[in-house]
């Protein structure tokens, strides 16, 4: 009953706003409804501490460390963004981008997009898990369209199509999986829930298993930006709203993600870990490879920003295909530092973009100067997110390359050196065209000054958890990284 | 011995005697749909009366090739229709040919007949010729993969042993490559019998014909035997289309109660399909040339659907 | 094998092997509508495939499906397609990167592809329902073909549909069908996936005034 509650907030958020005609106030009905969701979310997380795993509703719903962290994610960055949106929103209404009305269904489909994600890392049954990645391309894909430009319209097609057609691959895997376990199992309705599933797996066939698992990677990794399925990305990720492009860089994936997680415990107990880990490898490491022509040439900065998602989600899989403790700990902790600190930048990205009407890099100068909060968290953000030290990313970074040298496999090792040259191409990249934007002398008569409070609340909000994680990790994210790995190795 | 001299009569007196008839069917059917009375049922009788009575006009420039080859192609297409089985299991040619010999002799029907057609020199007989050559290059590894595949369900090519398995054993029918092979003989039936969509037997355009055009030349008895000719292939076609993938109702063996009844089934099933044909002429419209490869072409892959997924689900 | 078992499987894969043929003549088609047509006598013999299932092998909760699955994808979803050509006046013919008989050749190519490579599952099952699996799979190859190949947006979308077509039909003959409460939930995505493709089509009509979606390269690198 507890973990339905979590569901029921945000819908209750969304069908709250849909109702609001004013702004004002559906504003503030949306960061009120995903405070209480991160409150509520914390409270589960110490009862998570406290008892390790929730079951409810006759084992529908099933609630462990890697849930929760997953679902901390979200909420976390959900009130950010929904904090964000207040701001941003309301600046473009006053600009006249927008309508009220349009505005209704902007925070409809956001709650209801929040509530399909935390379905997804929630639910037990792994059938529903794919109905509900699905439900996530389809709540966004009007947010990917939400503007009426000719290349919304196109990101948003390509979005729902590409998504679509992995997704349908996605469920031959489920198929497949469902297949092995009635074998297994028998004629039972909760042949399908990954809690039981986790304990006879290795009584599946090991073929079908694999082309089980195979699937399910090409269909999840095209939902989670893995190259090279991840062609919509940068279009849907640069041409959303700023609030809606955090989300899906930070939470999307990771959500996504956490499907191709649990099917990997899944093929790990049944044909050994090596056949999983090394498909994650090679698609993580194609994912860094593939990003870095596009980072070096990049001129619209939300899409550098897309680029640098599908490089990020690369490191994690690599994180979880080296297999050993640190780098598996190092993913994790690289999902939550990814989130925060690229949600931070896509705010900074929206309050350029309202200041300077542009998302051409070439056309902004001196941001420094007419933003000075959003410069300077730019520029700390933009340290944070190539692994600069001290910050968050460098921490997990370094653990994942930890990890990554200190297994004793040959190819790792040699993953990981290639690995190094990627993320020293990408910090050149970064810093190069970034920092254009950052200093210089404004062009043009642009009036100087902040977007608005609340923007800059969710700035500072999300700054918090960078600079925290860099320099201390609190003891219940300590607890639940290492249930993780104990879940991930005890597979 | 008796036995041996009626069953092949009784099969020439029905594939010789009915063909006109089935055509004169056919288009009194399309006729009454179209809200037209239609010529009678024999008037196809009446016009080979007609033509076996005028003189025949031969041209000039023709070799002994043009002259020939009505009475090739109509006694190659006689042949085939003592290798079918009609009204009985036993079929009378059946220790000299199967279905391989019956796909040759309609080859070499075809062929004599677009030889013909260049042989005269005209422009509108070569058209048709190459025409013709065009649609049969792809109809027939269709017809034969078709045969094939049914060949395979019951591991023989004899038409004779085939027809009396399926006719016992049904439910070697029900296999699935079968409904393929089947899919794709009607294609191939269409095409070779030379109806819509793939040839329209009642154009005047001579720039459209395809089977008309090859007999554009002919005249007198030379005609008679032509037409004749192309009215037992359609009605052969039909047969074996019949026999061999609804043998329901074929005679066991020589008894007269059994050839009545087979006979009477025989004709219900016959002009059933003809009525099948007459709605498939009436709700398409002609294929223009270019795209009938398309059309032969899924027939071409159904069959050959049919052969390799009987083979795999083995 | 009894007799009856072997005409109860033979049934299913004769209505299997009607769906494979409606598809290939919605690859082999050029207009929009024949498509259209051939999408829907296709869901109808999914239909009635699963209700044959249902009675053969006596589990009730399929019956449910087969109720939806009649509703849906027989009379909900290709109407709602046909609304959408009339909606937005599409006269264009279907328009295709490579020619018709080239497709034809290439999907013929591609079930040979899908019966061989189920060849060894197929073996290591019971002898019942042995076409099912590998015409699913080539359904769902055949969709992601017509997906590649098509320039039409409603084109597209038929593919789409046929490949999850294609899925459940795989479900239903490996496994007869997943638990109702995903069953349900696909049928629920399949509806509400068309219909906002459906919107997003009229929207791409109104942006770029055709539904060609080779016109769709603003967005490079």
């Amino acid at each position: 009953m507890i973990i339905l509650l979590l569901l029921i907030i945000p819908i209750i958020t969304a069908i709250a706003c849909v109702f609001t005609k004013k702004h004002g106030i559906s504003k503030y009905i949306s960061i009120a409804g995903s405070f209480i969701a991160l409150v509520y979310n914390i409270y589960l997380n110490y009862n998570i501490y406290t008892y390790k795993t929730l079951q409810g509703f006759n084992n529908f719903f099933y609630v462990d460390a890697l849930t929760i962290l997953t679902t901390q994610i979200v909420t976390i960055v959900a009130f950010a963004a929904a904090l964000y949106s207040a701001g941003y929103m309301e600046a473009e209404l006053r600009w006249g981008k927008i309508s009220e009305k349009k505005l209704q269904w902007y925070y409809f489909l956001m709650h209801m997009f929040i509530f399909t994600m935390l379905l997804v890392c929630v639910i037990n049954n792994l059938g529903v898990m794919w109905v509900a990645i699905e439900g996530t391309t389809l709540a966004t894909t009007f947010l990917v369209g939400f503007y009426n430009g000719k290349q919304h319209q196109e990101a948003a097609w390509k979005y729902i199509i590409l998504c679509t057609v992995g997704i349908t691959l996605a469920l031959f895997g489920v198929i497949l999986t469902y297949h092995s376990a009635k074998g297994v199992l028998g004629e039972i309705g909760y042949a399908l829930n990954w809690s039981d599933l986790r304990t006879v797996a290795d009584k599946f066939e090991p073929h079908l298993m694999k082309l089980a698992f195979l699937f399910i990677l090409v269909g999840y990794g095209t939902k989670a930006g893995l190259a090279p399925m991840h062609t919509w990305l940068p279009d849907a990720h640069s041409q959303a709203p700023s609030p809606i492009s955090a989300l899906f860089s930070g939470v999307l994936i990771n959500c996504s993600m956490y499907g191709i997680i649990r099917y990997h415990i899944l093929t790990s107990k049944c044909v050994g870990s090596e056949y999983s880990c090394t498909l994650l490898m090679i698609f993580g490491l194609i994912s860094v490879i593939v990003s870095i022509p596009f980072i070096l040439i990049q001129k619209d900065y939300k899409r550098l920003l897309a680029f640098s998602s599908v490089e990020h989600i690369g490191f994690i899989a690599l994180g979880i295909g080296f297999g050993g403790m640190y780098s598996v700990y190092g993913a994790e902790l690289h999902t939550f530092n990814h989130a925060v600190t690229k949600s931070l930048l896509f705010f900074c990205a929206g309050n350029l973009f309202l200041k300077y009407k542009t998302t051409e890099m070439e056309n902004i100068r001196g941001a420094i100067k007419t933003l000075p909060v959003t410069g300077t968290i730019l520029a700390i953000g933009v340290f944070a997110i190539t692994g600069t030290p001290p910050f968050n990313i460098f921490v997990s970074k370094f653990l994942v390359l930890a990890g990554g040298f200190s297994s004793g496999n040959l190819f790792t090792i040699i993953f990981t050196c290639i690995l190094i040259v990627c993320i020293t191409l990408i910090f050149v990249g970064f810093i190069y065209n970034m920092f254009r934007m950052i200093f210089g002398t404004p062009t043009g008569d642009i009036p100087k000054g902040e977007t608005s409070k609340f923007t800059t609340a969710a700035m500072l909000f999300l700054l918090f958890f960078v600079l925290i994680i860099s320099f201390y990790i609190p003891p219940l994210l300590r607890e639940v990284l290492r249930n993780i790995y104990d879940i991930i190795r005890n597979a | 011995m008796t036995a041996e001299i009626i069953l092949p009569i009784l099969q020439i007196l029905v594939i010789v005697g009915f063909s006109p008839l089935v055509k004169g069917f056919i288009n009194k059917i399309e006729a009454r749909l179209q809200c037209r009375r239609g010529a009678s049922i024999f008037q196809p009788y009446y016009n080979l009366i007609k033509l076996l009575r005028k003189d025949a006009v031969v041209s000039e420039t023709s070799s002994w090739i043009f002259r020939a080859t009505p009475y090739v192609t109509f006694i190659s297409i006689l042949i085939i229709s003592l290798l079918v089985p009609v009204l009985s299991e036993q079929v009378p040619l059946n220790f000299t040919g199967d279905i391989i010999l019956i796909i040759y002799l309609f080859a070499l029907a075809r062929f004599f007949l677009v030889l013909a057609s260049l042989d005269t020199g005209s422009a509108f007989g070569g058209m048709g010729g190459s025409r013709e050559m065009m649609v049969s290059s792809m109809a027939e590894p269709a017809m034969i993969l078709s045969f094939f595949t049914v060949a395979l369900t019951v591991n023989s090519t004899n038409l004779c042993n085939i027809t009396n398995l399926l006719h016992n054993n049904s439910v070697l029918l029900l296999n699935p490559s079968l409904i393929l092979a089947f899919a794709a003989m009607t294609i191939v039936l269409i095409a070779e019998a030379g109806r819509i969509p793939v040839d329209n037997p009642f154009t005047h355009l001579e720039l459209t014909m395809i089977h008309e055009g090859m007999m554009l030349e002919f005249s007198g008895r030379y005609l008679a035997l032509v037409e004749w000719a192309s009215s037992m292939k359609l009605l052969l076609l039909l047969t074996i289309l019949v026999n061999i993938f609804f043998p329901w109702g074929i005679a066991d063996g020589l008894t007269f109660s059994g050839l009545i009844i087979a006979f009477a089934l025989y004709v219900v099933k016959i002009g059933f399909f003809a009525f099948l044909i007459v709605i498939v002429e009436m709700s398409f419209a002609k294929l223009r040339i270019f795209r009938i490869p398309n059309l032969l072409g899924t027939a071409f892959i159904l069959s050959i659907l049919a052969v390799i997924s009987l083979y795999v689900v083995r | 094998m009894t007799q009856q078992i072997i005409v109860n499987s033979r049934a299913i894969d004769i209505l299997a092997v009607l769906m494979l043929m409606t598809t290939i003549v919605l690859i082999g088609t050029s207009r929009l509508r024949t498509c259209i047509w051939a999408y829907a006598c296709r869901s109808f013999m999914l239909t009635l495939a699963s209700g044959l299932i249902a009675y053969f092998s006596g589990i009730h909760h399929i019956y449910i499906t087969t109720g939806i699955s009649l509703a849906l994808k027989v009379v909900v979803i290709p109407g709602f397609l046909f609304y959408i050509v009339k909606k937005n006046k599409i006269k264009k013919e279907v328009g295709s990167y490579i020619n018709y008989t080239l497709a034809l050749i290439l999907a013929c190519g591609i079930i040979l592809i899908a019966y061989y490579s189920t060849q060894n599952i197929i073996q290591f099952e019971n002898t019942f329902m042995r076409h099912c699996l590998p015409i699913a799979l080539s359904i769902t190859l055949l969709g992601f073909f017509i997906m590649i190949s098509r320039k039409q947006a409603i084109t597209q979308i038929i593919g789409l549909i046929t490949m999850e077509d294609g899925m459940f039909f795989a479900a239903l003959s490996t496994s007869y069908g997943m638990p109702l409460i995903v069953e349900l939930g696909l049928f629920f995505d399949i509806l509400v996936s068309v219909i906002i493709m459906g919107i997003y089509v009229y929207r791409i009509k109104e942006s770029f005034d055709d539904l060609d979606t080779g016109l769709l390269k603003e967005l490079r690198e």
